[in-house]
C-alpha cells in the first residue's frame, strides 16, 4: 500500500504522562485509509492514552508517530490545529460546549473550516436529521439525555467530512437505540466515505462492521494483522 | 447563557461601584479642600504700604493681598474713644492686609510662610490663626487617609475578585477552548470567544454602574446629604466617569481573557 494511503503510522512509540514506566511501550502499527480499527483492552491498559496520542494531546516520549504523514513528535500548535481540522473526535463524556446550542455545537468544525453560515446551517440540518435530533437543534446540551448528547457529538464528528474519526468508548454510557445510531453512522462513514475509523472500546459491538482489531495488554499493542467481520475471522 | 456572563458582571459591578464611590469621596475632599483654601486667609500688619506684587513674585503660594480698610476698625471704636483719640489712632494705625493663598497650606507651609513674610521689610506682625488651621488641617488629613485606606481596600477586594474570576474562567472557558482546539480551532478563534465575552461583560457592567449612579444623581438623596455639610459635589460626571469606568472595566476583563488564553496556550506548546 502506498505512503499516501497510510493514515496512522507508529514506530517503536512509547507514551507516558510522567517520567516513569511508559503506559504504551514500543508500539508499532499502521492504519490505512478507509480502515475501521477497534482497540480493546482492560481498564487502565492505555487505550485512551493511545487514542489521545492520535490527536496530538499527548506526544510520544520516544519512537515516531505520524498522522497523514505529519510527524506528531515535535509538532507546532499551528500544524497540530491544521491536522485536527481533518479529524473528528467522539468522547465517552461527549465534550459538547454547554453554553452553545446543539446546532452551534454541530457547526463547530464547519465554522473552524471557514464555511459560510448558510452552508453550515444546511449541513447541520442534514446531520441532525441523520441522528434524529433536528427538532432539538435550538436546545442546549444539558437539556438532552446522554444518548442524545452522544448523537450530537457524533454529528459534530462527521460534520466536516473528516479523513479520520477517533472515538473513545463512544457507546459506553448509551442506551441500545443510541448505540445503534452511533455504530450505524460510523459504519456508514467508513463504507460510503472511506473515512478511517479508530474506536477504543471495552468490547467490540455485535454489529456487522469489517474491522481490524488491536488489543492492549500491559502497554503492548498486539494484533492488527487479521481482518475480522462481526467478531469472527 | 446568562450564567456565562453573570459571574464576571457581578465582579466587575462590585469593583466599578466601589471605584465610583471612591471618585465621589475624592471629589468631596477636593471640594472641601478648595472651600478651606478659599475661606482661609492670614492677616499681615505692616508699618506702611507694601509692594504686594514683589512679595507675590517671591512667595509663590501667596495668591493675593487684600488691604483692610482702617475705617472699619475706627468705626468699631467710635463709641469708646473721643474724637481726639480717634484722630491719634487714625494717624498711628498700621496697614492691615488679608493674605489669600493658592493652596490650603500644611502647618509646615504655614510656619515657612510666616517666617518668609516676617523677613519682608515693613511687615511687623503676621497672624496665621495656626491653632484653628491645625485642627481643620488634621480633619482634612483624616479624610484623605480614610480615602486612601478605602482605595487600598478597593484594590484588595478587586484583586481578590479578579483572582476568583480567573479561577472561574479557567474552569468555564478553558473547557470550551479545549473542545474548540480538539477540532483544530486556531488560537485567535478560541480567544475571540473569550474577548467577546470580556468586552460584552465589561460594557454591561459599566452600563449598570453608570445607570445606578445617574439614578442616584437624579434622586437628590445624596445631594441632600452633601448639602448638610455645605458641599455641592457631582455624584456622576457623565463623560469623565463613564469613560473611566468603561476603561477600567475593559482593562480588567481583557487582563482576565489574556491570562486565561496564555494558560490555555501552554497546553499546545511542544
Amino acid at each position: 500500500m502506498s505512503e499516501d494511503q497510510i493514515v496512522i503510522s507508529a514506530k517503536n512509540m512509547s507514551l507516558s504522562y510522567i517520567e516513569t514506566e511508559p503506559i504504551i511501550k514500543n508500539a508499532t502499527f499502521q492504519v490505512h485509509k478507509g480502515e475501521f480499527v477497534f482497540i480493546t483492552g482492560p481498564s487502565g491498559s492505555g487505550k485512551s492514552t493511545l487514542l489521545k496520542s492520535l490527536y496530538g494531546e499527548i506526544k510520544p516520549k520516544s519512537g515516531e508517530l505520524s498522522i497523514t504523514n505529519t510527524p506528531l513528535n515535535n509538532i507546532t500548535e499551528s500544524i497540530l490545529m491544521t491536522l485536527r481540522k481533518h479529524i473528528g473526535i467522539v468522547f465517552q463524556d461527549y465534550k459538547l460546549i454547554k453554553e452553545w446550542t446543539i446546532e452551534k455545537n454541530v457547526m463547530l468544525p464547519l465554522l473552524i473550516a471557514g464555511y459560510s453560515r448558510r452552508v453550515c446551517e444546511a449541513q447541520v440540518d442534514k446531520l441532525l436529521t441523520h441522528v434524529d435530533l433536528l427538532h432539538r437543534k435550538g436546545r442546549y446540551p444539558i437539556e438532552l439525555s446522554g444518548g442524545e448528547q452522544q448523537r450530537v457529538a457524533m454529528a459534530r464528528a462527521l460534520a466536516h467530512n473528516p479523513t479520520m474519526i477517533l472515538a473513545d468508548e463512544p457507546t459506553g454510557n448509551l442506551d441500545k437505540y443510541s448505540s445503534e445510531v452511533i455504530w450505524h453512522l460510523l459504519k456508514g462513514a467508513n463504507e460510503q466515505l472511506k473515512t478511517t475509523i479508530v474506536v477504543v472500546t471495552h468490547d467490540i459491538p455485535a454489529y456487522n462492521i469489517k474491522h481490524t482489531h488491536y488489543t492492549l495488554h500491559n502497554g503492548t499493542v498486539m494484533g492488527g494483522d487479521d481482518r475480522f467481520y462481526n467478531g469472527r475471522k | 447563557m446568562i450564567r456565562e456572563h453573570l459571574s464576571l458582571i457581578i465582579a466587575l459591578f462590585t469593583i466599578l461601584f466601589t471605584l465610583q464611590v471612591y471618585f465621589i469621596i475624592e471629589r468631596t475632599i477636593d471640594i472641601y479642600e478648595q472651600t478651606l483654601k478659599d475661606n482661609y486667609s492670614m492677616v499681615v500688619v505692616a508699618s506702611g504700604e507694601l509692594k504686594t506684587d514683589l512679595i507675590k513674585n517671591q512667595i509663590k503660594i501667596v495668591e493675593k493681598f487684600e488691604s483692610v480698610d482702617p475705617q472699619k476698625v475706627i468705626e468699631r471704636l467710635k463709641d469708646e474713644l473721643n474724637k481726639d483719640d480717634l484722630g491719634v489712632l487714625k494717624d498711628n494705625l498700621p496697614t492691615f492686609y488679608r493674605v489669600f493663598l493658592s493652596i490650603y497650606p500644611t502647618p509646615d507651609d504655614l510656619k515657612l510662610l510666616k517666617m518668609q513674610l516676617e523677613k519682608v521689610e515693613g511687615i511687623v506682625r503676621v497672624e496665621t490663626y495656626s491653632k484653628t488651621h491645625d485642627q481643620i488641617f488634621k480633619l482634612l488629613v483624616l479624610f484623605k487617609d480614610i480615602s486612601n485606606v478605602f482605595l487600598m481596600a478597593i484594590f484588595l477586594v478587586s484583586a481578590l475578585l479578579v483572582i476568583k474570576e480567573m479561577r472561574i474562567w479557567q474552569f468555564e472557558h478553558v473547557e470550551r477552548m479545549h473542545i474548540m482546539a480538539l477540532f483544530g480551532a486556531p488560537l485567535w478563534m478560541r480567544s475571540a470567544v473569550l474577548f467577546k465575552v470580556a468586552v460584552i461583560d465589561a460594557f454591561i457592567s459599566s452600563v449598570i454602574v453608570v445607570v445606578t449612579f445617574i439614578i442616584l444623581d437624579l434622586n437628590g438623596w445624596l445631594h441632600e446629604l452633601f448639602s448638610m455639610i455645605s458641599i455641592d459635589v457631582d455624584i456622576f460626571e457623565f463623560f469623565e466617569d463613564t469613560l473611566n469606568l468603561l476603561s477600567i472595566s475593559i482593562v480588567i476583563s481583557l487582563l482576565l481573557a489574556i491570562v486565561t488564553i496564555l494558560r490555555n496556550k501552554d497546553r499546545y506548546q511542544s
